[in-house]
């Protein structure tokens, strides 16, 4: 079967299932699969070139999601097909179940509904890590700490990175990221990184903001970098 | 709690009449050429010049070469930025310590368009985008002003109901967006920022009420008040920029234009 993306009935129904969705889960009852016919009529949904996979999806991690992805849209046509919104859209119903844990946990309509700005398409559940993993594609491992955790998880390192377009996109600041808040040994974030507390990656992108006036973040290294950050930021330079 | 503020070391500014950026759209395709005049400024001859034309939140960076040995001047593509108008940031590094050494943010480029060519320059820079939602227009707070803050105010616009110039010469649609935008832009800068005025300030929030307290005749309440009385300077600051609005649309007589144009119609 091959990859479909909704047409303007399709992205209007698709909406309106979420919605219906989402407000079945806050009201505690269950919440019913996407139908069928939205996903595959051909009165909601045009074919695309793509290829679906024949086996079912098992999305543990975001990078489960993107490896997924990369199989059925090659990276190399990734740029191209980033702001086809509906056929995004289309990805996140036809994997409801495996975004959701089950059904069982919702997030924002944007986390389903395709949008093609930066801020509402980094938030999306598929093509939110996808454009992450692009981001990295010479060196994957920068980006594992935005990608490691659950689908339906977005954890505060990505949350404050994300908000900054250009931070998000800048190998240095990844890697000063990943120095920072990654712990290999855990195979997950350093514990205390999710707060807002000294040395958090919200006062980093503060402490961004402040060094971008008088460097170039993008030909800086990172171990410059971090030795311009404040004591704040010594317990996560070292791992523990 | 705060951030400790870093110093501004010696970067030296760049003047906007020593980086001329032209924009041009021979087809298709969008291009621009950047000629510099950096000779005056004594910079390292082995410093790195980037530029990074950026428009809403995305970016694309270029290297053009060393001080000493500038890349030759050449059309490069910038197609792949989305909208319709687009801004530069000019970098000079010193490629060992990653000091930037010179700049100069959000240069606004001449757009070669048919024979006229344009400079881009504005309080409130209209901007046509896909994906509003189902809306026509929203202010969107993302744009670079001169002060290097990133959360300036840009109006989209839908691409595919109109073009940023359609908002601009058609009276309907001036008469129905620009008072609302203005509104909310105040109401941002004054209600929900609380931005305390500053007449000489250069970033956004101060060019945006020294433009509405020129049309308005005095200057926005302020909110720096006793907590008893913050209810009340709320209260003013609305009625404010309620009047300075009705002041800028009859000044510029959008209603009357429409009436007229209508008539014509």
């Amino acid at each position: 079967m091959k990859i479909r993306r909704f047409n303007e009935a399709g992205m209007l129904q698709f909406r309106q299932v979420i919605a219906d969705r989402r407000q079945a889960a806050k009201a505690k009852r269950a919440v019913d699969p996407i139908p069928a016919e939205l996903l595959q009529s051909d009165e909601y949904t045009t074919e695309t070139r793509f290829l679906l996979p024949d086996a079912p999806a098992a999305f543990k991690t975001k990078l489960d999601i993107c490896n997924a992805v990369f199989k059925m849209i090659p990276q190399g046509d990734f740029e191209a097909m980033r702001e086809d919104a509906p056929l995004w859209s289309w990805l996140a119903g036809w994997y409801f179940d495996e975004i959701t844990m089950g059904r069982k946990k919702l997030k924002e309509e944007r986390a389903y509904v395709a949008m093609v700005d930066f801020e509402g398409s980094y938030r999306h559940l598929i093509l939110g890590p996808c454009f992450v993993a692009t981001t990295a594609k010479d060196d994957p491992e920068r980006v594992r700490i935005l990608l490691y955790d659950d689908p339906t998880t977005m954890n505060e390192v990505m949350v404050q990175l994300g908000s900054y377009y250009d931070y998000l996109m800048n190998p240095v600041v990844q890697g000063v990221v990943r120095e920072l808040y990654w712990d290999p040994s855990r195979a997950r974030t350093k514990r205390g990184s999710g707060g807002k507390l000294p040395g958090s990656p919200r006062r980093l992108m503060d402490y961004l903001h402040q060094l971008e006036l008088n460097y170039d973040l993008r030909s800086i290294s990172v171990e410059r970098l971090l030795s311009f950050l404040p004591e704040e930021f010594d317990k996560y330079k070292s791992p523990f | 709690m705060s951030v400790t503020r870093i110093k501004f070391l010696q970067r030296t500014k760049i003047l906007q009449q020593d980086a001329h950026i032209e924009v041009s759209k021979p087809g298709p395709r969008i291009y621009f050429q950047a000629r510099l005049q950096l000779a005056s400024y004594q910079l390292p001859q082995n410093a790195r010049i980037y530029i990074e034309a950026h428009q809403l939140m995305e970016r694309i960076r270029f290297d053009l070469g060393t001080v000493g040995m500038p890349n030759p001047v050449k059309a490069l593509e910038i197609s792949s930025l989305k909208g319709t108008r687009v801004s530069f940031d000019l970098a000079v590094v010193d490629g060992a310590t990653g000091q930037k050494v010179a700049s100069a943010d959000n240069l606004k480029p001449v757009v070669a368009d048919g024979d006229a060519a344009r400079t881009q320059n504005s309080l409130l820079p209209v901007d046509t985008t896909k994906g509003l939602d189902g809306l026509y227009w929203r202010v969107d707070y993302s744009e670079k002003d001169e002060e290097g803050m990133k959360d300036a105010p840009v109006l989209l616009v839908d691409q595919e109901a109109s073009s940023s110039t359609d908002l601009m010469s058609d009276a309907s649609l001036r008469v129905a967006v620009l008072p609302s935008a203005m509104r909310e832009i105040l109401g941002r800068v004054l209600l929900v920022d609380e931005h305390r005025y500053e007449p000489d300030g250069k970033d956004w929030r101060n060019c945006w009420l020294r433009f509405a307290a020129r049309i308005a005749g005095d200057e926005p309440p302020s909110l720096d008040v006793p907590h008893h009385e913050v209810d009340q300077a709320r209260e003013e600051c609305d009625h404010w920029i309620q009047r300075a609005v009705e002041l800028f649309c009859n000044k510029h007589e959008f209603l009357k234009q429409l009436l007229a144009s209508k008539s014509i119609a």
